[in-house]
């Protein structure tokens, strides 16, 4: 692992993205020799590395806030965490397809109902005076957060948690594999949790 | 290196910056698409020894900033009361509760306060910045066995019941005031919302409105719901507390909490938790026991927490 610019490391710590880019291009390749052969080999067909960084990139451009490493093993851990992550996602949603849930997803949901059972997957509650104002108040809400995901991440939620589209079709429409589709939307509902604050918008006095 | 050598390592280079420009492309565009309206650019906080990086919640009463303090180059956050010199007398006594309750508390999972202040006209105080995810986020994206959920929660009520000792009641604890930190330690924030069990100042307890709700209504006790605010004691964070753990090990709620306002507040109040073992494998006798004792209706019946815990 070849030395890094201590300054450059302080510049990304404090939220510098174009400094964090020169990070990623400095220790991308070794992140990518950390994680290979970490996936299955069940999972190749359906899950590479490029799919994997790509994610994984992301995230630290989504996250520079949460960087408090001061040297570079220290931000090579956190790079390498973030791609352990991501493939985890992937495996947890390739491994549930292959299972899949009698429970969920008989009928591909429609319409304002789709927002509903969204927010219901990600944990995020309502209570309004008439369960049609809630659903209401579930379309304009989501459709708020969701704009504001990055690209990938918009898309696969609209295409399969909102559209109700396959996996395989998600996959098909996006260039992209299945895994990537588990691994972006995973990462997407992580995002929209947050930004929603799981229900506390609705109740906080 | 040999030339093919070479121009292999020269492509897998290539390879790797287009897809760091890929998805630097996108995060530009999401930076692009919401980038804050002048207006609110004038509204950002300017604090002597600190800099502040960005806004990173926005609430009721107060604004928080993500900061570097300067001197130790330590990552902080600060809230800032939002209406600044604008504030009015009961919005002010609300924040100043808020830091001297933080300031009575000391406890590795509680966040910390490190300085208090008014500047420009705007109160503030800094505290601790803990990056990481809620505690269900972290949960559900950690996958930890029941073993670990345990451990965990069991800090939080150590940290919860420090808090008690000191006579502070949190009164909004729920998975996001909870952060797992990058050691996966925890942490309780936001006592925005808390009361002190014996408040020597009587016009505090005139802030809360005899039948207004305070807290998040679907980890709310049956009083809090109903706005009892004179029923409120520690044993409100107890059942608190037992709903979050029953939200952690079967992923649902122990009743009903969409729909209409009235309906949830009767759920609360009136319907039994359906028993976690029914809803997940693995959750052994002792356990759900502890479970179902403390979401529960009668309020003499919720347990001794931490006690209990060191047990398990």
């Amino acid at each position: 692992m070849a030395a890094v610019d201590p300054a450059l490391l302080n510049k990304a710590v404090e939220g510098d993205t174009a400094a964090l880019r020169m990070l990623l291009e400095h220790f991308g390749g070794d992140v990518r020799r950390r994680i290979s052969g970490r996936i299955d080999k069940r999972w190749r067909a359906s899950l590479d590395e490029d799919d994997v960084m790509q994610v994984t990139y992301l995230e630290a451009f989504l996250h520079v806030d949460q960087l408090t490493a001061r040297d570079g093993a220290a931000f090579l851990t956190w790079l390498t965490r973030i791609a352990e992550n991501a493939i985890r996602d992937a495996v947890r949603g390739l491994s549930r397809q292959k299972r899949p849930d009698p429970a969920r997803r008989l009928v591909a949901p429609q319409g304002v109902d789709s927002y509903v059972g969204l927010l219901d997957c990600l944990g995020v509650h309502t209570a309004t005076p008439s369960r049609e104002a809630a659903r209401r108040d579930a379309a304009a809400i989501l459709e708020s957060a969701v704009a504001k995901l990055p690209e990938d991440y918009r898309t696969a939620v609209r295409l399969y948690d909102l559209e109700g589209r396959s996996v395989a079709d998600v996959a098909a429409r996006m260039s992209r594999s299945v895994g990537a589709v588990h691994m972006l939307r995973a990462r997407a509902h992580d995002r929209l949790r947050h930004d929603l604050g799981a229900a506390s918008q609705f109740f906080t006095g | 290196m040999d030339d093919a050598a070479k121009r292999m390592a020269d492509c897998s280079e290539a390879a790797e910056r287009a897809l760091i420009d890929s998805a630097w492309a996108q995060f530009e565009a999401l930076v692009a698409r919401h980038r804050p309206h002048p207006t609110e650019t004038r509204r950002s906080f300017a604090l002597p020894g600190f800099r502040v990086l960005r806004e990173i919640h926005r609430g009721g009463q107060g604004v928080v900033y993500q900061a570097i303090q300067e001197s130790t180059q330590r990552k902080v956050a600060i809230k800032v009361l939002k209406e600044g010199p604008f504030a009015d007398d009961s919005e002010l006594a609300r924040f100043d509760r808020e830091v001297e309750i933080l300031s009575r508390l000391n406890h590795p999972h509680i966040v910390s306060m490190y300085d208090r202040g008014l500047i420009a006209g705007h109160a503030y105080y800094v505290m601790d910045y803990i990056p990481g995810r809620s505690l269900d986020a972290h949960v559900a994206g950690a996958a930890l066995a029941l073993r670990d959920v345990l451990g965990l929660f069991h800090k939080v009520c150590e940290a919860v019941n420090a808090a008690h000792l000191r006579g502070v009641i949190h009164r909004d604890l729920k998975p996001s005031n909870i952060r797992i930190d990058e050691e996966g330690e925890p942490h309780v924030l936001d006592f925005g919302l808390a009361k002190l069990a014996q408040d020597p100042n009587p016009s505090a307890e005139a802030m809360t409105v005899t039948g207004q709700f305070v807290g998040s209504l679907p980890w709310a006790s049956p009083e809090q719901a109903e706005g009892r605010s004179e029923l409120l004691d520690v044993r409100t964070d107890v059942y608190s507390l037992g709903v979050v753990l029953y939200q952690l090990l079967t992923a649902s709620f122990p009743y009903p909490v969409s729909g209409r306002m009235n309906d949830v507040v009767r759920n609360i109040a009136h319907t039994s938790p359906a028993r976690p073992s029914t809803l997940v494998r693995g959750i052994d006798r002792d356990v759900e026991i502890i479970l179902l004792k403390c979401p529960n209706g009668a309020i003499k019946v919720r347990a001794n927490w931490p006690a209990i815990f060191k047990g398990t």
